[in-house]
């Protein structure tokens, strides 16, 4: 018994065990070294390189060209051993289930499979995707995510699924629940344990689940009722480790900008919205900004200054003038670091008018929401509110002070609340469309807001 | 076009929720509010009707008094119960085919604003003033009497 004989038994082609006796024990070489020490083409060398890779016999340096190495000949045997070992253990694993009437296949086999082959299957029926949902529950090791969209919670907290939820999260698996939290749902999510990361964010229709580095579960389909038997649920289950990570991905950003549940169950245990608010202050460079600012050319002189003992001490405790009016500049300041002051205010108006409008969502007919708009907008002395009919009917948002140059323009901030509020109550693609026009003409009038049915 | 200032109002003639026949007429020589309102029931409607109401007393005592006249597209029987429900002290007529509406030209705005206009109708049977109260029911009826008592009114 020889080493090739080893080699051969062990599954390896009578190319593959010259390409290792040639490698073995050796620096690395060139696939075309390679091929004229065994005097053969260079596509025949790469092809039986490429099977010992796959087989985990030889490993490649990325270099150009490419270079192939060997571990030595007793040690890709014992490689070549282990592997034979791991396959074996794995069939005889699967044997044993399948002989003792498991219903489900070996885990670990699976998930080996899944990572060569990604497989997909549809399932219908509500009770069948709770069941999967069940299963991952059970099986996620590290990482579970579930998407519940608006309602999703209903169903889940109604079947042993929950269960199997809190379980993971229980035994140190990483649970987090992606939401839209609504007023007739909010309550349920006090079913999962403690240790779930429950997240709000408006926009979240989808559900499904991510789990580890392994599986996708997709609603396709689900029936209005959200407690019924859901018979149209259809969902698509992917077992892919690439699409389980390009899900966790997408899922990650949705992450960052939804609300922690607390905060956002406020608008429903308070009645009152208290998420962070995000402002936007510009674009552009603002490095470019503040050379302006400061009156600075260049980031730093191209040749050195003379030596100067003297200077040397000195520099880092001058503070240029342009800076010194920084400290008194107030306002202007702000602005000559192109900071956009009306659209600083108009953002914090547009959540107060959100707010509102939240705050007067109770009111079902539309006259009498814009009435106590208007109520409330001469209440807070903001300045006039009014309507004209012609051509179209739209409110009029006029201001009794007007900005001056160097004042912080609250106008924005009031413009914005009415905004805020109307964008609020009339969101985009609804029956009414709201648009916002401005009459500089008019002078009374900075604003006006066109309130017309689409 | 609805009707403007300086206009004479026109003659109408419509049932009152008591079932009696209502004349413009009937008040010849007198200074009247006709408002036009949508809907008995509707919350505006309800706040303007009740601001008349709570108005009516200081309407009836300025020299010369102010008589005040309700009008909508409601039944008579809509008007009988609505009426009784709020004690409303002064008539409301019914025009369930805008009649009446269409000879102020009151306007039906976007068929899901309906219209609501006040006239101030002065002895001399002309309009002396016109008030749209899509909203702020109350500050129309706080307009309407600041015209009335200031100089510019009666």
């Amino acid at each position: 018994m020889d080493w090739n004989q080893i080699l051969s038994d062990s599954g390896l082609s009578e190319r593959e065990v010259s390409v290792v006796n040639v490698l073995a024990g050796k620096p690395s070489m060139k696939a075309s070294e390679v091929a004229k020490e065994l005097g053969v083409t260079r596509l025949d060398a790469y092809k039986a390189l490429e099977d010992l890779q796959e087989k985990g016999m030889v490993s490649v340096i990325a270099d150009r060209p490419m270079r192939f190495t060997c571990p030595r000949i007793d040690q890709a045997v014992e490689q070549l051993i282990e592997i034979r070992r791991r396959q074996l253990n794995r069939i005889e694993s699967s044997f044993e289930e399948i002989q003792s009437s498991v219903e489900s296949s070996n885990f670990e086999f699976q998930e080996v499979e899944a990572e060569d082959n990604p497989k997909f299957t549809i399932l219908k029926e509500r009770v069948r995707i709770l069941g999967r949902l069940e299963k991952m529950g059970n099986d996620s090791e590290s990482d579970l995510v579930m998407i519940l969209g608006r309602f999703g919670i209903l169903p889940l907290c109604r079947n042993a699924t929950i269960t199997s939820i809190n379980d993971a999260a229980k035994r140190g698996v990483r649970v987090r629940v992606l939401a839209q939290l609504d007023k007739r749902t909010v309550r349920f999510y006090n079913d999962l344990h403690e240790s779930i990361e429950v997240r709000h964010s408006e926009e979240m229709e989808a559900q499904g689940a991510v789990m580890d580095q392994s599986e996708v579960i997709q609603y396709l389909n689900s029936d209005d009722n959200p407690v019924g038997k859901g018979k149209n649920d259809a969902a698509l289950v992917i077992e892919s480790a690439q699409f389980a990570e390009n899900q966790r991905n997408l899922i990650e950003t949705i992450w960052e900008e939804a609300i922690p549940f607390d905060t956002a169950s406020k608008r429903y245990t308070e009645e009152r919205i208290t998420d962070p608010l995000k402002l936007t202050l510009n674009e552009g460079s603002f490095l470019e900004k503040i050379r302006e600012v400061l009156m600075i050319e260049k980031d730093l002189p191209e040749e050195d200054t003379p030596f100067n003992i003297d200077a040397f001490m000195a520099s880092g405790l001058e503070i240029s003038d342009a800076r010194k009016k920084l400290n008194h500049g107030g306002i202007a300041s702000l602005r000559d670091f192109g900071i956009d002051l009306e659209s600083l205010m108009r953002q914090i108006g547009n959540r107060v008018g959100q707010e509102l409008a939240f705050s007067l969502r109770g009111i079902s007919q539309e006259i009498e929401f814009l009435n106590e708009m208007m109520d409330w907008w001469e209440h807070a002395g903001l300045g006039t509110l009014s309507y004209d009919l012609e051509p179209e009917f739209h409110i009029k948002v006029q201001f009794s002070e007007f900005p001056e140059g160097g004042e912080l323009p609250v106008w924005a901030l009031d413009d914005g609340i009415i905004e805020g509020a109307l964008q609020s109550r009339y969101p985009e693609g609804g029956e009414i469309a709201v648009t916002r026009e401005v009459i500089s003409k008019d002078p009374e009038a900075l604003h006006v807001y066109n309130l017309i049915m689409a | 076009m609805v009707l403007n200032i300086g206009e004479v109002a026109p003659e109408f003639e419509l049932e009152t929720s008591e079932g009696d026949m209502f004349r413009l007429s009937d008040l010849e020589g007198q200074w009247k509010v006709v408002f036009f309102f949508a809907k008995s029931g509707s919350p505006t409607c309800k706040r303007g009707c009740l601001s008349f109401k709570e108005q009516y007393e200081l309407f009836q005592s300025l020299e010369p008094s102010v008589e005040v006249i309700g009008i909508s597209q409601d039944t008579v029987q809509q008007h009988k119960k609505f009426k009784k429900e709020l004690d409303l002290p002064f008539p409301l007529l019914s025009d369930q085919e805008r009649h009446v509406a269409e000879k102020f030209g009151v306007p039906l705005h976007l068929g899901l604003f309906p219209s609501k206009s006040s006239f101030v109708i002065g002895p001399d049977n002309t309009v002396h003033h016109v008030y749209d109260w899509l909203f702020r029911p109350r500050k129309h009826v706080a307009q309407i009497i600041s015209a009335l008592s200031g100089d510019g009114g009666q």
